[in-house]
């Protein structure tokens, strides 16, 4: 057969691994026992309706920022800049609702969440413009990029975008903006869209001509050129694409989570998306497994607190052991051993 | 000293080695031949602990041993010089020698120490290499001395050679096998694969014949001669008629369609081009070149002499600093690669396995390479699999692929095999101009043969080639016009049937 | 088996349902849910929890506390608290909407809130005239320095901080009035409350520009002020919220006072009693609320007739007599009382 079928990436096992690792060695050290802190973990993300709900809603932004990340890292760029497209993508989402209130509940959500997506993707095209043309790497003028669009967010919002009070906010959008929940007992519609959009996105580069063609780019540039391949174009092109998953990823905050914009908006979910990605070695059909994983440790911080009484930062520790584990690969080289007989 | 008893290897349904018992004496050069895909670097391989056999065993100086990587067979004193160059071009080439047994004091490189003892080295073996040069700039005699110089560093006993004149010009390939008998005087034995018979049975002191995996047996120079060698590598093929790519063996047949006249129009044009170059590499000076439709040109040139900018500077990889480059009557100069091969013209890189292919992917993916966007369903671009399939199974074929499926890595192509994708990928569909690199690299007599005769056949449908190779008696044979660059500026062209090799050799050497 | 496992799972819906239902008979539960700056600011946080534990010492209560990550977090955070607890305490202005938005949801919760009005009949809040003890801070301060430069460092802009800056530029003014000469009140505002690097850096700037009295108002962020405060000589620091001048003794000249834990104590007092008051209050120095220090290491470092005059117009702002801006735009009508 021409195709073969997918593979589970072992960097997401050694990376799960060490994350459990790290959970019982410190619930030991807090003197909960090993499984406390696994156990609290669990129930406060999924063991509830609640919670489960909660979990779910935080996935929608890690899904597109990790999409974001891995699309681009498949032409061989690292965007950096999510956080910041992000939010400015949620800014234009709210400012737009906001002036568009008069037009139905059904053109209003589609539109705000596009102009927030073509924000984003305007915010990273001079990235992908000065890499091209100065060949300034892409990771030094996100990561500047992002400043730039976290203090003119705060300047328009404390400015002529905001609603006037001192407290750097816009107003609350009209409800006819507000992207509610569709399914039964309030579950948000938005993070299965979501995993939809990565296998799409998946399917689109194994089995479409110009996902094909995004694939060469990213492996073999030359080989790409040679082949008549517009290498410079796909990676403009995929680029923005990129910043606008990450523009989309705010607007779907503001109209379905906060229902405003205000300042310093993006609570980390911009960075998040690289780990999201690299978890699962930018594999877009795989995404949903570790924007799940993140998800759950995010939204399981509450829990460890009431029932452990263990500090929220504790959290970012596991998750930090948990992508440092997915660059390390140890279990990559372990699973990897007598599978791949060429090399 | 080296035994090999019964070692067999597979790749997916494919036995690279079976039952393979070689015996190779301490102090000799022990030639390994065979066609394409027959085991020879599989077997290499297994030497030096790149990869472990799934059967049989392997005897050092009769002690059974068992390599799981590459630095276990340094250790025992084995060392290999790959067919793909293992080089980091970034480090330079003293780097590259020292990389993984550098000299250190507290953890820094003792350089001095490192360099004396290159030199040294350089010295005993007639190298030129310069220690500081960026080794990615290096032409490939060079890398090639820095990958030889890093086993020898080692003070390897045994050296094993993947290929290692494939990329080499003639007075280079002399050099190179000087420097094997100087190895030989030193006692380290050497293992040798290569294609090119006559070479082999001028250098080797025995020679061990592999096909499809399987030994056929070790056999003295002096007592076999190059026709019987053939016979059992190729063994049930036509060996009678294997057309000798020597001017002495007369005529091949292959050539005849350069007798049907003369070509009909101008399809290429380089004028007063001017471009590239580097410290270790000349770029081109000068040059003024035509193509006419359906000629095959073919450019001769010792390793260095420009030969990679012309071929960089037809495809578009490298920008012509002066003069113009004209295709099909329209000024091609400044578009950019992927545009000149949507006008029909196409390029085969010299080094295919870094410049064209993707050694992880599947075969499909390689091979679509080019003529992906025809296979595809209209408007959304859908591969159609099926089409794709049978598109895949009828081109390989037509290339002679040797493969274990679509679906398998390219990695799992043996190097000729690998060749063979690239040149049946380049060759497919319907170009116009196809600039070509070294194609016979890495190619048996068999399929090298087989490739100057779709070369042949394509050039009578109006196909035009550009192929550029360091075998000049090879393009005499089988081009119609053969140029010389020489530093930069073509020293000479002329008709390859009237021109003598004298005249060739002295515009080689820059003598007019 | 079956029956069983039913009448489990039964359980578990009533448990997650009716809350309140197996609260009863048992102590009541607090929980108090903080912004991303936790407990530990030496602050507005500190403060509060200080409250709720002297209620739970008192009372009996069993009160757990819990760090907000983000701002999307309030709302669950807030569902979750509801539903293993009877009392919620909410600090700070930020939780205003997700207190609003979760409230009616939760009936039989009482809702307590500091900073910002909240409508609902389980919900009682409390604002603090911080602009009076931002007032008397600023009175402090214009009469000590000695560059007449005086620097002010904020966490967001947000109305509480805004009246402690405006009572604090009318303190400073009044203090000038009272010296004949002009003070300059120099504000930096660092954006977050929980970012110490940047209050320590903004502090370091002040001093460069000749600041010799800095008034930390910002939180976390305040940590980094005083750390900047601490390394240099003849800077001082005038602290917030809670008694503060323990922590560097004579280097910090007052703290004002914001009796948060007054109001959190009594609060869950009431509650605890049965007599739970909703609605929103005002509490300022005639209530005790607000204030300073006794400047208990500083004294010395004044002259008695500025303590005298510290003294006096307190008490006139005690009785009412004197009215602090809240707003920059009431600090412009403000004309600072002009007192022998």
């Amino acid at each position: 057969m021409p195709w073969r079928g997918g593979w589970l990436p072992s960097t997401f096992f050694s990376a799960c691994l060490m994350g459990l690792l790290l959970c019982a060695t410190s619930g030991m050290a807090t003197g909960h026992g090993p499984f406390a802190l696994i156990r609290a973990i669990w129930e406060g993300s999924w063991g509830s309706v609640d919670a489960a709900i909660t979990t779910l809603a935080k996935m929608t932004p890690l899904l597109l920022t990790g999409l974001a990340v891995a699309v681009a890292w498949r032409v061989n760029l690292l965007n950096i800049g999510c956080e910041g497209q992000l939010t400015l993508g949620a800014l234009a989402a709210a400012t737009f609702a906001l002036q568009a209130e008069s037009l139905p509940s059904w053109a209003l959500i589609p539109l705000s969440a596009a102009v927030g997506a073509a924000i984003g993707a305007l915010w990273s095209w001079p990235a992908v413009a000065l890499k091209h043309f100065r060949g300034t790497h892409e990771v030094i003028t996100t990561l500047i990029l992002n400043y730039i669009a976290t203090y003119l967010a705060e300047y328009l919002v404390l400015g002529p975008l905001g609603d006037g009070s001192a407290m750097g906010r816009t107003a609350q959008i009209p409800s006819g903006a507000v992207l509610k929940p569709v399914l039964s007992m309030g579950v948000p519609v938005a993070p299965f869209a979501g995993v939809l959009l990565c296998l799409v996105v998946q399917a689109w580069l194994s089995r479409n001509v110009w996902g094909y063609e995004v694939t060469v780019v990213g492996i073999n540039r030359v080989a790409a050129e040679t082949s008549g391949i517009n290498a410079r174009g796909w990676e403009r092109r995929i680029f923005l694409f990129s910043g606008a998953l990450a523009g989309m990823a705010g607007a779907i905050e503001v109209l379905g989570v906060h229902h405003r914009f205000y300042r310093a908006f993006s609570a980390g979910y911009g960075f998040d998306g690289v780990t999201t990605a690299f978890l699962v070695q930018g594999l877009p059909g795989m995404l949903w497994l570790s924007a799940l994983l993140m998800a759950s440790l995010r939204a399981a911080d509450k829990w460890l607190q009431l029932a452990l009484g263990v500090s929220p930062n504790m959290i970012l520790v596991i998750q930090a052991g948990v992508l440092l584990a997915a660059v390390c690969r140890p279990a990559a080289v372990f699973f990897r051993r007598g599978r791949v007989p060429w090399k | 000293m080296i035994a090999l008893e019964n070692v067999s290897r597979r790749f997916g349904f494919l036995w690279a080695n079976r039952g393979v018992s070689i015996e190779v004496c301490r102090g000799e050069i022990h030639g390994i031949v065979g066609e394409n895909g027959a085991g020879k670097s599989t077997l290499l391989k297994i030497l030096s602990g790149h990869l472990q056999a799934d059967a049989g065993r392997i005897l050092l100086d009769g002690k059974p041993v068992h390599f799981r990587s590459p630095g276990d067979a340094a250790q025992a004193g084995i060392g290999l010089v790959h067919q793909h160059l293992q080089i980091f071009p970034q480090l330079t080439a003293l780097e590259n020698v020292v990389l993984g047994m550098e000299p250190k004091a507290f953890g820094f490189l003792r350089r001095k120490r490192a360099r004396r003892r290159c030199g040294e080295l350089c010295e005993i073996f007639g190298f030129s290499v310069p220690l500081d040069a960026p080794a990615g700039e290096l032409p490939f005699a060079g890398r090639q001395q820095i990958e030889i110089l890093r086993s020898l560093y080692r003070e390897v006993r045994v050296l094993l050679l993947d290929e290692p004149t494939s990329l080499l010009s003639p007075p280079e390939i002399n050099r190179f096998f000087r420097f094997l008998v100087s190895l030989r005087l030193q006692g380290r034995t050497v293992v040798l694969v290569s294609h090119r018979l006559e070479e082999v049975m001028e250098a080797a002191d025995r020679i061990s014949v592999l096909r499809r995996g399987k030994c056929l047996g070790t056999f003295v120079p002096r007592e076999v001669t190059v026709e019987e060698l053939a016979e059992r590598i190729v063994a049930g093929s036509r060996v009678g008629d294997e057309p000798s790519l020597s001017r002495s063996g007369g005529e091949p047949s292959v050539v005849d369609h350069r007798k049907e006249g003369k070509p009909k129009g101008i399809v290429f044009r380089m004028i007063h081009a001017r471009g590239g170059g580097s410290e270790y590499e000349a770029g081109l000076n000068d040059v003024t070149l035509e193509v006419g439709e359906g000629e095959i040109l073919g450019i001769g040139a010792i390793v260095g002499n420009g030969e990679r900018t012309l071929a960089r500077m037809i495809s578009g990889m490298m920008p012509c600093r002066e003069g113009s480059i004209h295709f099909l009557e329209r000024d091609i100069s400044s578009l950019p690669v992927w545009e000149r091969r949507e006008l029909g013209l196409r390029w085969l890189p010299a080094n295919t396995f870094e410049e064209a292919l993707l050694p992880r992917r599947p075969l499909w993916e390689n091979l679509l390479m080019g003529h992906h966007r025809p296979l595809a369903s209209r408007p959304w671009g859908w591969f159609r699999r099926e089409e794709i399939r049978a598109w895949g199974e009828a081109c390989l074929a037509m290339g002679d692929v040797v493969h274990g499926g679509l679906g398998e890595p390219l990695e799992s192509l043996s190097g000729g095999n690998q060749q063979k994708l690239a040149l049946t990928r380049v060759l497919a569909g319907s170009p116009r101009l196809i600039v070509m690199e070294q194609p016979g690299r890495g190619l048996d007599i068999r399929a090298r043969r087989n490739l100057w005769e779709r070369l042949g056949r394509m050039s009578i449908q109006g196909v035009s080639f550009v192929i550029i190779s360091h075998d000049v008696e090879e393009l005499l044979s089988c081009c119609h016009r053969v140029g010389i660059l020489f530093r930069g500026r073509l020293a000479g062209v002329a008709a390859a049937q009237s021109v003598s090799v004298e005249c060739i050799g002295r515009w080689m050497l820059g003598l007019t | 088996m079956r029956l069983s496992g039913g009448l489990a799972a039964l359980g578990l819906v009533v448990c997650l349902v009716f809350p309140g239902a197996v609260a009863l008979g048992k102590p009541l539960r607090v929980v108090v849910i903080t912004d991303a700056a936790g407990l530990g600011d030496r602050g507005f946080n500190d403060v509060c929890w200080r409250g709720v534990e002297k209620a739970r010492e008192e009372l009996g209560l069993e009160a757990q506390f819990l760090q907000s990550r983000e701002q999307a977090d309030y709302v669950s955070n807030l569902t979750l608290a509801a539903k293993r607890a009877d009392v919620i305490v909410t600090l700070g202005y930020l939780f205003v909407d997700a207190v609003q938005r979760t409230a009616p949801r939760f009936p039989h919760i009482f809702f307590v809130h500091m900073e910002g009005e909240i409508s609902g009949e389980n919900v009682a809040c409390f604002d603090f005239k911080s602009e009076e003890g931002g007032f008397l801070a600023g009175l402090v301060a214009g009469v000590f320095t000695r560059s007449r430069k005086i620097g002010v460092v904020t966490g967001m802009d947000i109305p509480p901080v805004e009246a402690y800056v405006s009572g604090f530029r009318a303190g400073v003014d009044t203090a000038a009035v009272r010296r004949g000469e002009g003070i300059e009140v120099i504000v930096a505002s660092a954006g977050s409350f929980n970012d110490p690097v940047k209050g320590k850096a903004l502090a370091q700037a002040l001093m460069g520009k000749g600041v010799d009295v800095i008034f930390r108002a910002a939180g976390n962020t305040g940590v980094g002020v005083m750390e900047a405060v601490k390394n240099s000589d003849g800077v001082y620091l005038i602290g917030e919220d809670l008694d503060q001048d323990g922590e560097l003794p004579g280097k910090i000249l007052t703290s004002t006072l914001k009796r948060l834990d007054v109001a959190v104590h009594g609060a869950l007092s009431d509650i605890a009693r049965g007599s739970f008051q909703p609605g929103h209050r005002w509490m300022g120095a005639q209530s005790g609320a607000v204030g300073i220090t006794e400047m208990r290491y500083t004294r010395g470092l004044f002259r008695p007739e500025d303590l005298e005059f510290v003294a006096m117009v307190s008490t006139m702002v005690a009785r009412g007599d004197l009215v602090v801006p809240r707003t920059m735009g009431g600090l412009k009508t403000f004309s600072p009382p002009n007192m022998p």
